[in-house]
C-alpha cells in the first residue's frame, strides 16, 4: 500500500516553530499589556495638543548658544580621545592574559582576562560612569576612566583573538636565530597584531565620542553635562542647542574616523 | 628623486638620508607629538596626572561600599522584582515593534531595490540616520519630558534604538543580495512587492534574523539603564539608591543588571546558533 509518509522530523520541526511563535506572541501581548495598560497613566499624559505643546517647547534651538558650546565640545572630544587611550593601554595586559597561546598562567590569568572583558562589555557606560563619579567626583576625570573601562572589553577581545591567530613562522624564525623573548614579542607578535589594534582604536574612538556624551549626562563632563544642566534648569531650547552641537561633533568624528581608517589600510 | 630625502641644514649644507630612515624619524616625531598632545589634554581638562595614582583610594572605597558586601537581601524587594519584569517588557515590546518597522524600512532604504528612489528612499534613510545620531538616552530624556516618567517613554526609546541599529544593518543586507532572482521575478511580471516577498526576503531573512537577535542584545542592555532618567525599568533604582547613598543597594542593583545582561546574552548566543 502506498501511503504518503510525513517524516516525523518535519512534523516535529513544524511543532517547534509554531510553539516558539506562540510563546513569542504571548510574550508580546503580555509585554504590551504590562507597559501600555498597567504601567502607563494615560490621563496624566494629556491630550495630543498638550503633547504637541510640550514638543514645541524644545524648538527652535537657541542658535546663539550653540556658538558658546565650543569648550564643552572640546571637552567631550578630549574625554573620548583620552578614554580610548586609557582603554588601549589597559587592553595590552588584558589581551595578553586573554590570549590562549601567550597567557602566562592559564588556569588563572586566562579566565581573569576573559572575565574583565565580559564585565567591561556587559556593564553599560552609564553604570561605569556612576561608579567613578561617585568615587572621584563630577567632571572629565571620572568620564575618562569610565570610558576606558567600557572600551577595554572590545579592544582587548579583538586583540586577543588576533594574538591567538598569529602566524608562528616569524616567531620560530626569530627564536631560531637566537632572539630573546622580548625580541620575539617586538618583531614577531607586534607587527602582526598592530594593524588590527590601531584599527579597533580608531573604531572605538568614534564610538566613544557618542559614549562620552552619554557619560556626561550622569556627571562625566562635556556636552552631556551641559545638556543635563540645561534640562534641569528648564531651558529646553538651550538643551536643543546642545543636541545640535552633539550632532555636529558626532558627524565630524564619524567623518574623521572613516578617513583615518582608509588612510591606515 | 631616488630613494633619498634631502634636508637643508641651517649652515647651508644638505643632510641626506634614506627614505626608510626619514620614515623612522617621522614616526618618532609623531609619537612624541602624540604624547605631548596627551599631556596637554590632561592639563587642559585640569586633571593632574597625580590623580591616576591617588584615585585608587577613593575607587577602592567606593567598590567596598558598593560590593563588599552588596545588599543581597535587596533582591527580595517586590518593587525591584517588578521593575525587572518591566525592564523586560519594555525592551521586548520596543524591540519587536522596532523590528516590524524595520522590515519595510530596510527595503525602502536600500538604494538598489527601493520601490521609490526619490521619496521613500530619502525619507527612510533620514529616519534611520535620525534614530542613530541622537543618542538613546537623550531620546529617553526627551520622551519623559513629553510623556511623563514611566515605561512608555522607555518603549518608544527602545523602538527608536532598534530602528537605528537594525535599520542600517538590514538595509545593507538588502543592498548586498544577488540580483538574479530579482530579474527573474521582474521578467515573469512581478511587481515591486513580489520582488520583495520572493526575491529579497528569502535571501536576507537569515541575516536579518541574526541582526534582530543582535539588536535585542543592544536594546535590552539599554533598557536596563533607561530607568535612571525615568523611562521605566530597573534603572530607576540605580538613581534612587545613589541619591539616598545606600551604596550597598546600588551595588546589588548593578549586580542584578549585569546578571540580566549576561543571561540575555547567553540566550541570544544560543538562539543565534540555532538559526545560523
Amino acid at each position: 500500500m502506498n501511503t504518503v509518509q510525513y517524516a516525523p522530523s518535519k512534523i516535529k520541526k513544524a511543532l517547534v516553530i509554531s510553539s516558539i511563535l506562540l510563546v513569542f506572541l504571548a510574550l508580546l501581548i503580555w509585554s504590551a499589556y504590562g507597559v501600555l495598560v498597567r504601567d502607563t497613566n494615560w490621563s496624566k499624559i494629556g491630550t495630543i495638543e498638550q503633547v504637541w505643546r510640550a514638543i514645541t517647547r524644545f524648538f527652535p534651538p537657541t542658535w546663539s548658544y550653540v556658538l558658546q558650546l565650543g569648550k564643552p565640545t572640546l571637552d567631550t572630544f578630549l574625554i573620548a580621545l583620552l578614554g580610548t587611550f586609557i582603554a588601549l593601554v589597559l587592553s595590552i595586559p588584558v589581551a595578553w592574559f586573554a590570549a590562549r597561546n601567550f597567557t602566562p598562567f592559564f588556569p588563572i590569568t586566562y579566565p581573569l582576562g576573559r572575565f574583565i572583558m565580559t564585565i567591561s562589555r556587559s556593564v553599560h557606560e552609564v553604570v561605569w560612569a556612576l561608579i567613578f563619579v561617585a568615587a572621584v567626583g563630577l567632571g572629565p576625570f571620572a568620564g575618562i576612566i569610565a570610558l576606558g573601562m567600557r572600551s577595554v572589553g572590545f579592544t582587548a577581545k579583538l586583540t586577543a583573538e588576533q594574538i591567538e591567530n598569529i602566524d608562528y613562522r616569524p616567531i620560530e624564525a626569530i627564536r631560531a636565530v637566537g632572539g630573546s623573548p622580548f625580541q620575539v614579542f617586538m618583531y614577531g607578535t607586534v607587527p602582526q597584531v598592530l594593524p588590527l589594534f590601531i584599527g579597533t582604536a580608531i573604531f572605538q574612538w568614534d564610538i566613544n565620542i557618542r559614549r562620552a556624551t552619554i557619560i556626561g549626562i550622569v556627571g562625566g563632563g562635556g556636552l552631556g553635562l551641559v545638556f543635563s544642566q540645561k534640562m534641569a534648569a528648564y531651558q529646553y531650547t538651550h538643551a536643543t542647542a546642545c543636541l545640535v552641537a552633539i550632532l555636529i561633533l558626532v558627524l565630524v568624528g564619524e567623518y574623521t574616523s572613516t578617513r583615518l581608517r582608509t588612510l591606515i589600510q | 628623486m631616488g630613494n633619498k630625502v634631502t634636508l637643508k641644514k641651517s649652515d647651508g649644507e644638505a643632510l641626506v638620508m634614506e627614505i626608510s630612515v626619514w620614515k623612522k624619524v617621522l614616526r618618532y616625531i609623531a609619537v612624541l607629538l602624540f604624547i605631548t598632545f596627551l599631556y596637554w589634554s590632561f592639563q587642559y581638562l585640569h586633571i593632574p596626572l597625580r590623580r591616576f595614582f591617588t584615585m585608587w583610594g577613593p575607587i577602592g572605597y567606593k567598590f567596598y561600599q558598593l560590593f563588599l558586601p552588596p545588599d543581597i537581601g535587596y533582591i527580595n524587594n517586590p518593587k525591584l522584582l517588578r521593575s525587572i519584569v518591566q525592564t523586560f517588557q519594555l525592551a521586548f515590546l520596543g524591540t519587536v515593534v522596532g523590528l516590524i518597522i524595520c522590515v519595510p524600512l530596510a527595503w525602502f532604504a536600500a538604494i538598489n531595490l527601493t520601490p521609490s528612489k526619490f521619496i521613500l528612499y530619502p525619507i527612510s534613510r533620514a529616519i534611520i540616520i535620525l534614530s542613530r545620531s541622537i543618542y538613546e538616552i537623550i531620546w529617553a530624556i526627551l520622551f519623559t519630558m513629553i510623556l511623563g516618567f514611566g515605561p512608555l517613554a522607555g518603549t518608544l526609546t527602545c523602538i527608536l534604538a532598534t530602528v537605528g541599529f537594525s535599520g542600517k544593518l538590514m538595509a545593507e543586507e538588502v543592498e548586498a543580495i544577488k540580483m538574479g532572482p530579482i530579474e527573474a521575478i521582474r521578467a515573469a511580471g512581478g511587481n515591486e512587492f513580489d520582488v520583495f516577498l520572493y526575491g529579497i526576503l528569502p535571501q536576507v531573512r537569515v541575516a536579518w534574523a541574526g541582526i534582530s537577535i543582535y539588536s535585542w542584545d543592544s536594546t535590552f542592555r539599554l533598557a536596563t539603564i533607561l530607568g535612571y532618567v525615568g523611562a521605566g525599568g530597573i534603572g530607576v533604582y540605580l538613581r534612587e539608591t545613589i541619591e539616598t547613598l545606600e551604596y550597598a543597594k546600588t551595588g546589588m542593583t548593578m549586580i542584578v543588571i549585569i546578571g540580566l545582561v549576561i543571561v540575555s546574552e547567553l540566550i541570544s548566543a544560543y538562539a543565534r546558533k540555532k538559526i545560523m
